[in-house]
């Protein structure tokens, strides 16, 4: 095999990342053409057209030379990376469509949300495909700068300025600690690549001093990033104060890119499990008691879905813990590998109500008003019925209540750990996603049974306020979140063809 | 016992059983309100209700037919599955590793039962609700949730695993939910929609957890399959995925899954939901809360009854549980002046006469009560709402009085409602209530005291339904001077009444001891019954005979006690000699006080918490308390939240050096 | 000769003054500071691991500059966001920025 073959093998590997690259150099150039004009109204397409395209790309790849390394082994291609890039693509179109409306109605749109929406997703997509540690800490960080920006893009609003900086500092403190962990694998292994890495815990290189430190800091690390307990707490106030459309976006590409790289990094360190698997069965454990007991004071929906994001962050560390029982017998090994196809699944149930769920919020806001709070919501169910019952649907499926994907995700959790024979997580999961229906019922109960605060729609059957909004982008996406999760919930057959995890 | 799958001519129209509700929920969903503007109100209301009734009535007519084609099987052949998706053979749901969940449903003489009470009952209250709701401005809306839960019922009922089992049993805590709080203008109504989802909640990861134990020791989540590896094959069988079962193992699936038999079922002490969830809609009572969803414990009970068969701790906790919980009831029935909270406490009080048989072993008696049961509480609720209609929504028994002469039908069909309950000879309730107490007084060692608390349940019940009886038709007219003149309800109501009179009356037959068509059609699912040498410790004709006596006194003690009262507010003597007791029962044991006393007065910071919650319109009685309980810790937990990014900084570093430290000291001492 | 170790010290030491900079500074300047000092403590182990480890492999050197890059783009970012802050606040002090609590 000649240089030049290696070289294009290499590139298309990476090709879903090219073409996010190509797309937002497009929108970074043409900017002025883009900002005011006609040309504004291109700014949207052509970021969803970036996302869409590099779904596209990888739906299309060929599939020989996959499971390859690429770039001299930095970088690799395998079922994990493709089932996820998946998810992250496409929650990523999602959230252009989500973007596109709020943004206008806001009076935020420029071009340059989209271009950093499409560098944030290719930094978590080399995240993804990372079979390096500093390539990862690379896609890592190209990731958290995107959204950092996003965080703090409505740049006159002190809240959303508030957000960015908070989760800057905190994010960038969470990087330092990672690098530092990322240094001291170097240390004990010579090398940060991840089969490197494995050959020497299997040398015993987690039993030092070193070793260890370096699994819990690359651990905690990655634990700020999905916002697990006690590295959330930036994830309330970065939630609230953000633009919804950045919220929807930052809060399912951060979790879909840090879990699945997650899953890779505990995968590879399997062979050292009693060093980090404690510390993760206990962050998970907390995870979902906390996230589930603050989100139950929360009036703010966003605030809300924050705290419900800490405990499915808390429900996706059982799916991680699940890595370390890969070299436990025969069914640890099951355990792991349906962990993966697992938790990849879940976060695709996740990320589809969490947009559908940001994007009615999106949509119930208008110039002066931010829709934000459970009072916003209040009689949605006969004011607008689709809109409040698409939200019924969504908070359903994050309460994991069966015939919704979030269901079936949870299921297939579930099944992992009960696989893997580890009681007390399962047990934690079923009880805490319990707790967890009291405060997704509240939502339902404010659109469903409470007086609507607006004046009642006339008797003709439209709203008082015209709403031409419903044909845009976020009406899009709202409907494809809606029939994706029943389809899911009834069908999940129907996408295990790209979403199964093989080894 | 292990009868292999049998092939059913009629399996590939199995499907449309749920799927015509769920059909007619999503047509009525999306263009019910349409079709009312288009029509006119009078002619798309019309419309609505139609199709909403015949789609259940036409899944009962499929029901009789798969009924005609099981019975034409040999009775150990009588289990057969049915893809649940039309035109396919098998669809798979949830594949994950080695276990398949398909849409399958399980065709036996259970399932088939309960798909015909369901649907039977349901259609008939489906009619009866086209009258009553007729003026609701949200009709359409009612329907499609009426036809949704009904679609879920028969889901729960013919699911064929475990997990389907499970998608039914949410999806009817969900309509239960909607259907509660349907008149949400009133707030009580909201907050006992929200009561009730949350004490279901207990009692759901009970069954969940139930489920994955299930799960791990049998290694599937169907009940029966066709190489004879089903849970219930096994269990059985004695066995295991791997190894015999134990009686641990038993008794540790059977606990859980009975926990949530008590959330749904209304047991003790999770039957604080059902009375709230009375604030519906009348015919939301009569289907939901006495006839159907609340019978769906005792089916999974029964349904599992091979293993619950071989936990004989369980099994005495679960009759020890219905006891107490029929005696409990029965005795805050009696002090309740709202007529459908009456009713409501009695549904508890006969619930636990089912659960009272199950634990005797006596699944089909049990069962044979769901099913009587199901004729004549339907017939009272729907009575009563043919009262409260009559009456332009007056509940109060206080108010009532003399309307018999205003609505004979309804007075009449009522008159064989509480005979019937009460245990009158020959009627339904006495047939299934003596089967069940004659079962009980079989139960090793302390059958005989169950019998005789049982039988002193049965003459509670009878007096408290003759109070109530002779509070709304027999005692003088009460009704304020203002109150619109009663009238009898429209003929949609009245046709329901009688046909469920006539099943109170003739229903009962089919289980008789002698010759008892019921049991022998039940006994091929119930094989528990086999392990365990169900027996009745009491002759037939003694228990009929003491039964029959029971029943007419208590409604002759009822009659005395009540007929002459002139006012509301007098009490009979007989119940005022008991007075401690009677307050007590009149403030439900203080159940809910106690659970206020404990939780609600801690005073400081908790109290103000715990008004500001009242204020939100969560908070009352236990559940809520558990609730406030959390929402306490909550907003402790939120007071981490500073906002001060300084402060989240010092959790994470203090978070990794925990972290940190934990595993090196843990490294070190390895 | 200085070995190995005492460069660990070093790094593990600026390490720490990083970190305790980041809880103790009210100034969201000085906390960006300290998280720079964090990184390169990080770098500067990166290159005494070569020096020591793998004289032969070329990766810490890129690491660094890996390690740089992403310092210099954070610090970009992070100016750019303590300055909408300082518009919208008027102070940097960390403390009185705490809008979002709860």
């Amino acid at each position: 095999m000649g240089a030049p073959t290696q070289a294009i093998r290499d590139l298309s590997g990476i090709l879903p990342i090219l073409v996010l690259w190509g797309v937002a150099l497009v929108i970074l150039l043409g900017a002025p053409l883009l900002r005011r004009g006609p040309g504004s109204r291109l700014a949207a397409p052509l970021g969803g057209a970036g996302a869409l395209g590099a779904l596209l790309v990888l739906l299309r790849g060929s599939s020989d030379g996959f499971g390859d390394t690429l770039f001299a082994g930095a970088a690799l291609t395998d079922t994990l990376y493709s089932s996820g890039a998946f998810v992250l693509l496409l929650g990523g179109f999602l959230s252009v469509l989500v973007a596109q409306t709020y943004l206008r109605s806001r009076d935020l749109e420029k071009p340059e949300y989209y271009a950093i929406m499409l560098l944030s997703l290719s930094g978590a997509l080399l995240m993804m495909q990372a079979n390096d540690l500093i390539v990862l800490f690379l896609g890592l960080e190209l990731m958290s700068f995107g959204l950092y920006v996003l965080a703090g893009f409505a740049r006159t609003d002190a809240k959303s300025d508030e957000a960015a900086l908070k989760y800057f500092l905190l994010g960038a403190l969470a990087s330092a600690l990672m690098l530092y962990g990322i240094m001291l694998t170097y240390g004990v292994a010579a090398s940060t690549e991840l089969s490197n890495v494995q050959s020497a815990v299997a040398r015993g290189a987690l039993k030092e001093p070193m070793g260890i430190a370096a699994a819990l800091l690359l651990v905690i690390g990655l634990c700020f990033k999905i916002a697990a307990v006690p590295f959330h707490q930036w994830s309330p106030d970065v939630y609230e104060g953000a633009p919804t459309s950045a919220t929807a976006f930052l809060a399912t590409t951060a979790k879909i890119g840090a879990i699945v790289a997650f899953l890779r990094v505990c995968d590879t360190i399997a062979g050292g499990y009693h060093t980090w698997l404690p510390a993760i069965r206990a962050i998970a454990i907390l995870s979902m008691i906390v996230g589930n007991l603050i989100a139950i004071a929360q009036t703010n929906v966003k605030r809300m879905l924050a705290y419900s994001g800490v405990a499915h962050a808390g429900y996706l560390l059982v799916a991680v813990a699940c890595m370390g029982f890969r070299l436990m017998g025969t069914k640890g090994t099951q355990a792991s590998i349906l962990a993966m196809t697992g938790a990849v699944f879940y976060l695709l149930a996740y990320a589809l109500a969490l947009i559908g769920a940001f994007g009615v919020l999106a949509y119930l806001s208008s110039r002066d008003k931010d829709a934000q709070t459970l009072n916003d919501l209040r009689g949605l169910a006969s004011s607008q019925p689709a809109v409040g019952y698409a939200m019924v649907l969504f908070m359903l499926s994050l309460a994991g209540i069966p015939a919704t994907a979030g269901f079936i995700g949870k299921w297939q959790v579930f099944y992992a750990v009960l696989t893997g024979g580890d009681v007390a997580l399962a047990v934690t999961m079923a009880l805490t996603s319990a707790m967890g229906v009291y405060y997704y019922l509240r939502v339902v109960w404010y659109i469903v049974f409470e007086e609507s605060a607006a004046p009642k729609p006339s008797p003709t059957g439209h709203g008082v306020e015209a709403r031409p909004r419903a044909m845009t982008g976020v009406g899009a996406a709202i409907t494809i979140c809606c029939i994706a999760t029943i389809g899911l919930g009834i069908l999940p057959a129907a996408i295990s063809s790209f979403l199964t995890v093989v080894r | 016992m292990n009868a292999p799958l049998q092939d059913l001519a009629i399996a590939p129209i199995v499907w449309a059983i749920p799927g015509l509700p769920l059909i007619g929920f999503v047509l009525i969903m999306f263009w019910g309100g349409g079709l009312v503007r288009t029509l006119g109100d009078a002619r798309g209301r019309r419309v609505v209700g139609t199709l909403a009734t015949a789609v259940v009535l036409l899944s009962f007519v499929i029901s009789v037919f798969v009924l005609l084609e099981l019975l034409r099987l040999e009775p150990e052949q009588r289990r057969a599955v049915a893809s649940l998706v039309p035109l396919m053979d098998r669809m798979p749901w949830i594949e994950v590793g080695p276990v398949s969940v398909q849409f399958l449903a399980l065709v036996d003489p259970l399932s088939v039962l309960m798909c015909l009470i369901v649907t039977g009952v349901g259609g008939l209250i489906h009619l009866y609700a086209t009258g009553y709701m007729s003026h609701d401005r949200d009709y359409p809306r009612f329907f499609a949730y009426f036809n949704l839960f009904i679609f879920a019922m028969l889901v729960l009922c013919l699911g064929e695993s475990l997990l389907l089992m499970f998608v039914g049993w949410e999806g009817v805590g969900l309509c239960s939910y909607l259907l509660i709080s349907f008149w949400f203008d009133d707030e009580e109504n909201a907050k006992a929609g929200n009561k009730a989802f949350i004490v279901n909640r207990v009692g759901d990861v009970g069954f969940m957890l139930g489920i994955l134990a299930s799960l791990a020791v049998f290694g599937t989540l169907s009940f029966h399959t066709a190489d004879g590896r089903g849970i219930l094959d096994l269990a059985a069988r004695g066995e295991t995925l791997s190894g015999p079962l134990t009686v641990a193992t038993a008794s540790l699936i059977s606990a859980l899954l009975f926990l949530g038999a008590c959330g749904k079922s209304a047991q003790f002490p999770l039957h604080i939901w059902l009375p709230d969830a009375m604030a519906g809609p009348t015919p939301v009572s009569a289907l939901i809360h006495a006839a159907t969803m609340v019978t769906a414990g005792v089916v999974m009970v029964t349904r599992m009854s091979v293993l619950f068969a071989q936990a004989p701790v369980v099994l005495l906790v679960v009759a020890a549980v219905g006891l107490f919980t029929a005696l409990f009831a029965a005795t805050i029935a009696l002090t309740q002046t709202d007529i459908k909270k009456v009713l409501a406490y009695s549904t508890v009080s006969q619930l636990g006469f089912m659960f009272l048989g199950c634990g005797a072993g006596a699944f089909g008696a049990a069962m044979f009560h769901v099913t009587t049961h199901a004729f004549f509480k339907a017939l009272l609720f729907l009575g009563a709402g043919s009262v409260i209609h009559g009456l332009s929504g007056e509940q109060d028994m206080r108010r009532m009085g003399g309307l018999g002469r205003y609505m004979k039908v309804t007075y009449w069909t009522m008159l064989i409602g509480w005979a019937a309950i009460s245990g009158f000879p020959g009627l339904a309730g006495y047939w299934s209530k003596d089967a069940i107490l004659a079962f009980a007084s079989g139960i090793p060692s302390i059958g005989m005291f169950m019998y005789a608390v049982g039988a002193f349940t049965a003459f509670v019940t009878g007096f408290y339904m003759t109070r109530l009886m002779a509070k709304t038709f027999w005692s003088a007219p009460r009704l304020p001077e203002d109150a619109h003149h009663p009238h009898e309800s429209p003929p949609s109501m009245l046709l329901p009444l009688i046909i469920l009179a006539a099943l109170s009356v003739v229903g009962g037959l089919i289980g008789t001891p002698w010759g008892n068509a019921f049991e022998r059609f039940l006994e091929p699912v119930l094989p528990g019954a086999d392990m365990l040498h169900v027996h009745e410790a009491i002759p037939h004709g003694v228990g009929l005979a003491l039964g029959a006596l029971i029943a007419i006194a208590a409604m002759a003690a009822g009659a005395a006690a009540y007929r002459r009262a002139p006012s509301a507010e007098l009490l009979p003597a007989t119940v005022k000699a008991t007075q401690p007791i009677y307050r007590a029962a009149a403030n439900l044991w203080y159940a809910d006080a106690a659970a206020n006393a404990v939780f609600v007065q801690g005073g400081g910071r908790f109290a103000g918490f715990v008004a500001r919650w009242i204020d939100k319109g969560f908070v009352d009685g236990l559940v809520n308390a558990v609730g406030v309980v959390t929402a306490f810790l909550a907003e402790i937990a939120r007071g981490g939240q500073s906002g001060y990014v300084r402060f989240y900084a010092k959790t994470m570093i203090a978070g990794a050096l925990i972290v940190l430290a934990y595993a090196l000291i843990q490294a070190g001492m390895r | 000769m200085i070995g190995l170790p005492y460069y660990l010290v070093v790094g593990s030491i600026l390490f720490g003054i990083g970190a305790f900079g980041t809880v103790t500074r009210r100034n969201a300047i000085a906390v960006l500071l300290s998280v720079e000092l964090m990184l390169n403590a990080a770098n500067l182990n990166f290159l005494a691991f070569w020096r020591f480890l793998t004289p032969a492999a070329m990766e810490p050197h890129l690491f660094v500059l890996i390690g740089l890059t992403v310092a210099a783009a954070e610090a970009a970012i992070g100016l750019a966001i303590v300055l909408n802050v300082y518009r919208e606040y008027g102070t940097v002090n960390l403390d009185q920025i705490a809008e979002l609590r709860g």
